[in-house]
């Protein structure tokens, strides 16, 4: 993994959305590279002055009070969650009757689709693979990740994976670690 | 550092108790909103002060995303109430950008040319504990101002509403690592303006050094 990824990873690492992977992958940069370790003390340091320089602002209490009025005046002109429009016996017996009629209707057409001749199978689009975003070569181009890890990795990986039972590995994670004889 | 990311990658609780409270002003608890605008204002406002960079428009535009959150309130299927808002908040300013400068263009990277290389060749520490910290904020303040807009979104997002990248690139429509690069182009730059105040200032550490 080069440096640039790692530079991206501190960031995630700052908002929490890391996976368990991820971390470790981490953990075992910084504890090879000095110059990524000290980018990161001086990224937080840097994120903490810009934090502390923003101005402290805040609406005026006018505006705040006008949002309150436009809530109390959307609650009034709207039924309230929850609570049902109340409908008279006969209008709700007019709208059984009607949807009555359409299911019967719908029932029959069915059935008149079933016995007209089968049409050509149209070809279903390839099934579209979700993968995290995160994972992508753009992120990881290094092909380093296929490396066989070393006994210290191995220490890693088990106590990234047993010890934060609620971690998620994704696909290509496990893949990983299938190719390195790490499967589960 | 580990355990303090395990930790902190725990799903936020806060996020459920902001649905919460939007659903209890459905059921026509007004205070119920009021907490939340309360809790918002701050982060929200401030974002959309730093971007509008006028206190009438970010008036304006504030008390339109609570109008719309007000209006829509039944409508969120997502329990990431502060990424809703800042959605609301994003397609807003967009929106307000387009009525005072129909030429601005909302995807050109305006980036710095600062390669990795650079930034990474350059890392002794910044001495922000020799400098007044009052002129490094103005200082940082002011570089803030400047940076691009949509590294200054990004930024904001980050360090005002605290929005994960995940959701911030989702709200601007770009892959998670534009959104990890509009943040490093931001940082360096910042850092950038932080270094040439360090050489340039009297009382800066640069000037120290010379006879």
């Amino acid at each position: 993994m080069n440096c640039e990824t790692v530079q991206r990873l501190m960031l995630l690492a700052s908002s929490g959305e890391l996976s368990g992977w991820q971390r470790w992958r981490l953990a075992r940069h910084r504890s090879i590279c000095p110059a990524c370790r000290q980018a990161e003390q001086e990224m937080l340091r840097l994120v903490d002055t810009a934090r502390q320089a923003l101005p402290e602002v805040a609406p005026g209490a006018g505006l705040l009070t006008a949002i309150r009025r436009a809530a109390e005046t959307e609650l009034r002109r709207r039924p309230l969650a929850g609570n049902a429009p109340r409908f008279s016996p006969a209008l709700r017996n007019t709208a059984l009757a009607v949807a009555l009629a359409l299911l019967v209707v719908a029932f029959g057409w069915s059935l008149r689709l079933e016995r007209s001749p089968s049409l050509p199978a149209v070809a279903s689009a390839p099934a579209v693979q979700e993968t995290d975003e995160l994972f992508t070569t753009e992120l990881f181009p290094e092909s380093e990740d296929l490396a066989v890890l070393s006994a210290e990795d191995v220490f890693y990986v088990e106590r990234f994976i047993d010890g934060t039972g609620t971690d998620t590995i994704n696909a290509l994670d496990l893949e990983l670690l299938w190719l390195e004889g790490l499967a589960i | 550092m580990q355990q303090k990311e395990v930790m902190r990658s725990e799903p936020p609780t806060a996020e459920v108790s902001d649905f919460e409270r939007l659903s209890q002003y459905r059921s026509g608890q007004v205070e119920a909103l009021a907490e939340l605008v309360e809790k918002f204002k701050r982060p929200l406002y401030g974002f959309l002060m730093n971007m509008t960079e006028r206190a009438d428009t970010a008036d304006e535009v504030f008390q339109e995303v609570w109008l719309r959150v007000i209006r829509h309130s039944g409508r969120i299927e997502e329990r990431n109430f502060s990424g809703w808002l800042f959605r609301i908040a994003h397609n807003l300013v967009i929106d307000h950008w387009r009525r005072q400068r129909p030429a601005i263009s909302l995807e050109k990277e305006n980036e710095d040319g600062l390669t990795l290389k650079e930034r990474l060749a350059d890392l002794q520490p910044l001495p922000f504990e020799r400098l007044d910290g009052e002129q490094v904020k103005r200082r940082v303040a002011e570089a803030v101002k400047h940076l691009p807009a949509e590294q200054k979104e990004v930024f904001l997002m980050r360090l005002e509403g605290d929005i994960p990248f995940k959701e911030i690139a989702r709200i601007q429509g770009v892959s998670i690592n534009t959104a990890l690069a509009r943040m490093q182009y931001a940082l360096a730059k910042l850092r950038q303006e932080l270094k040439q105040y360090r050489e340039t200032s009297p009382s800066g550490p640069g000037k120290e050094a010379q006879p």
